[in-house]
């Protein structure tokens, strides 16, 4: 296990560091520059801006010395958008906001996924499967901007009867104002872990041992949650890593449709403001996140299933 | 006797009689007999017998049918319908997609005014009872209960039998009927620069489609040949190969799209004016916006194919047939190309297949956030983007898109589940 964590980890800075180059570059290609806006400044202005902020050396000093600065944990500070804030500052105002929404998107779409997967699984074949199947696919084929924006002109448009929900995210609103967000980040994770439930609970319970724990005399439910839920959640949780990933990059258009002031809409802005430090603080901060999240899903799966044997990376 | 065939020429025995041989019946067969036989079943190829078990999946025939519908009115439609997506209709701006007729239009008009006027009187009046002239906020109410006045009009309506006709015209355009000329109507109404969202529809429509299907090619380009070298070869290269993999797998995709698109469209338009070449007008037929996101996609998605292909690959190079042609010294391209990548079809289709859609959401999440097609081409993605800022007052605007695109990726999706099971019916579940 040791042994696996330390190569985990080795593999994890490697792929931070690839991220951040890459990130690095791609950035740098992009023409224009911090400086530029309504008001053109005079080149002089600029120079000497470049200058203050070290943008006048070559690309790849630049990118030595932020690497440098990376490693004591310095992601340096914002050249325009909130100007010479430190941007580790920026990502700790606005992480949490994400995150909280990220995170309750993804425990509905668990909590409500993985059950509704064993019921179809438990009724293949009768209508309360195909039901439940034709819902998840539609589920999975609605970007959740679209879910989003009809929650939104539905839930807290002009009509007053249904208006329950505030048109524009604000944290003090309390519970309100998280719902349709969260509901609407979660449906295509929801559907997606249904899914994947389902055909892995309809593989568990063709096994032997299913038959075994039949012919023993157990009653239903506990066949089907100490015998087969055990094992059909191996491939759901395979999934989840992703999953998470893909969920909090989505939450970029649910922020865009709810206003919601969070780390994803920051993101794009910074890009189109060409905030370098902003724009690479965030993006080595996800990948970070992500990178974290994929590690905790390899260590869930020891502990659903103790067989895995992590060290030789048997999957 | 001969025995009796179940089937003239059948090799199939007459079971019930089966027994009453005689030795003539194990004679050879004559030559005769040899061109008269028939076999019991049609050989099948693999393709038949998929294409036999996907027409028994109604579901995804019904999917088929439905992105074939799509195609038609992605492509063909545009061109009978007389506007351009990018052409202004000077006078028809922001029409709905239903009318009234002009009759109806000057009755409704008679008795309530317009809005403009309406709202002056009531504010020329609140001004008389004030005697001062009235603050902005007070403005601003009078307007609003101006406009939420209108929804006593539905009775009106009643009364004198108005009733909403279906598409939009403008007034000109319904004088120009009148006139006895034949006006194109906008279907599904226009947006605020007076441009038909029909068309806008069919073009969004055509470029997702586009994207999709390009995006799934170029994946399946990358993938198939990474995956076949990596799980071909094995050993050392291969161990190299898959930590590549398992780096571009914990990439956080959305934002290096995002930066990627955007890095490389001005490099794009860079190349578009350098020169007439063949690859310069493409780019400029395509939109450098438009290259640089199936790039981005093609770049950072084929890692799932080159997973699913080594796999494959790595069970096939096993078989015989793969030591057999190593005996008669054909060479590693040849065997991947002529033998190991041919017997791995199925999985490549379906894969490719559930690719387009993954393209097609990609894209309109871009194009939603702005980093995706730029003006004046449109997607569906954009067009709902446009739409959210006048979505109370024109909600049909983000609507129509929104379930046009849910739509395509639904076909998409349930197709390419309906392709699985045909194609490979051991992944059944």
């Amino acid at each position: 296990m040791a042994k696996y964590t330390i190569k985990r980890l080795g593999m994890a800075f490697i792929t931070l560091l690839f991220v951040a180059c890459l990130t690095f570059l791609l950035m740098n290609s992009i023409p224009g520059s911090p400086w530029l806006s309504d008001k053109n400044p005079p080149q002089a202005t600029i120079d000497a801006l470049n200058e203050k902020y070290g943008l006048d050396k070559p690309v790849a000093v630049q990118l030595g010395k932020y690497l440098k600065n990376l490693a004591q944990g310095d992601m340096g500070v914002s050249l325009k958008m909130q100007k010479n804030r430190p941007v580790i500052e920026i990502i700790k105002d606005m992480f949490p906001v994400s995150a909280k929404i990220g995170f309750f998107a993804i425990l509905w779409a668990i909590v409500v996924g993985v059950p509704l997967g064993c019921i179809a699984a438990y009724n293949r074949g009768k209508w309360v499967d195909s039901f439940l199947r034709i819902i998840c696919t539609i589920g999975i084929s609605m970007p959740s901007f679209v879910v989003a924006s009809l929650l939104l002109t539905t839930f807290a448009g002009t009509n007053e009867a249904l208006r329950l929900f505030p048109t524009i995210f604000d944290a003090k609103l309390g519970v309100n104002t998280y719902i349709l967000p969260c509901f609407a980040l979660g449906l295509y994770p929801m559907c997606y872990t249904a899914r994947q439930a389902r055909s892995s609970m309809l593989d568990a319970l063709g096994q032997d041992y299913i038959k075994t724990a039949r012919a023993k005399g157990l009653k239903n439910p506990s066949i089907i949650f100490k015998h087969a839920l055990r094992n059909a959640l191996i491939p759901v949780i395979t999934y989840l890593g992703p999953q998470v990933a893909f969920t909090f990059c989505g939450g970029f258009v649910v922020e865009k449709v709810f206003s919601v002031p969070g780390l994803g809409r920051y993101f794009i802005q910074s890009i189109s403001n060409r905030d370098y430090p902003v724009i690479m603080g965030t993006t080595v901060f996800l990948a970070a996140f992500i990178i974290l999240m994929n590690f905790l899903v390899d260590v869930l799966y020891k502990v659903v299933d103790p067989r895995i044997n992590l060290a030789e990376g048997g999957k | 006797m001969t025995i009796k065939k179940a089937k003239f020429g059948s090799l199939q025995p007459d079971i019930e009689n089966l027994l009453d041989l005689t030795p003539e019946d194990f004679a050879p067969a004559t030559q005769e007999q040899k061109e008269g036989f028939i076999p019991d079943r049609e050989s099948t190829s693999y393709w038949k017998d998929a294409w036999r078990r996907l027409r028994q999946n109604k579901v995804s025939m019904a999917a088929l049918a439905v992105i074939i519908l799509l195609i038609l009115f992605a492509f063909i439609g545009p061109m009978f319908v007389p506007y351009g997506y990018d052409q202004f209709n000077r006078g028809a701006e922001n029409l709905y997609p239903w009318h009234y007729s002009l009759e109806d239009q000057a009755i409704l008009d008679g008795v309530l005014g317009s809005d403009d006027e309406r709202i002056e009187a009531a504010i020329a009046a609140a001004e008389k009872e004030k005697g001062s002239a009235l603050t902005s906020i007070e403005i601003a109410k009078i307007k609003a209960t101006a406009k939420a006045s209108k929804l006593d009009i539905d009775e009106f309506k009643k009364e004198h039998d108005i009733k909403l006709k279906p598409f939009g015209y403008s007034k000109s355009e319904l004088k120009r009927i009148e006139d006895g000329e034949k006006v194109f109507p906008h279907v599904c109404g226009t947006d605020k620069n007076g441009r038909d969202i029909m068309v806008r529809l069919m073009v969004g429509t055509r470029i997702s489609m586009l994207i999709g299907i390009c995006a799934a090619l170029l994946v399946l380009l990358i993938g198939a040949t990474y995956g076949s070298i990596s799980g071909f070869f094995g050993g050392k290269v291969d161990a190299v190969m898959q930590r590549f993999v398992e780096l571009i797998y914990s990439i956080p995709e959305m934002l290096v799209v995002l930066l990627l698109s955007t890095a490389l469209k001005p490099s794009l338009e860079n190349f578009q004016n350098s020169g007439s070449g063949f690859f310069q007008s493409l780019v400029g037929t395509l939109g450098p916006n438009l290259i640089s996101l199936f790039v981005a996609f093609g770049l950072l998605y084929w890692v799932t194919m080159a997973r699913i292909i080594r796999g494959q690959i790595l069970q096939l190079k096993e078989q015989e047939f793969v030591t057999a042609a190593k005996a008669l010294g054909a060479g590693s391209g040849r065997i991947i190309k002529r033998h190991l990548l041919p017997n791995c079809i199925g999985q490549i289709v379906v894969t490719t297949c559930l690719q387009i859609p993954a393209a097609i959401f990609l894209e309109s999440f871009m194009s939603f956030l702005g980093v995706g097609v730029s003006s004046p081409m449109t997607s569906l993605g954009s067009m709902a983007s446009d739409a959210l800022g006048g979505v109370q007052t024109y909600g049909y605007r983000l609507v129509i898109p929104a379930l046009l695109l849910s739509i395509m990726i639904l076909a998409f999706n349930l197709f390419g589940d309906g392709l699985r099971d045909a194609l490979d019916p051991r992944l059944k579940k």
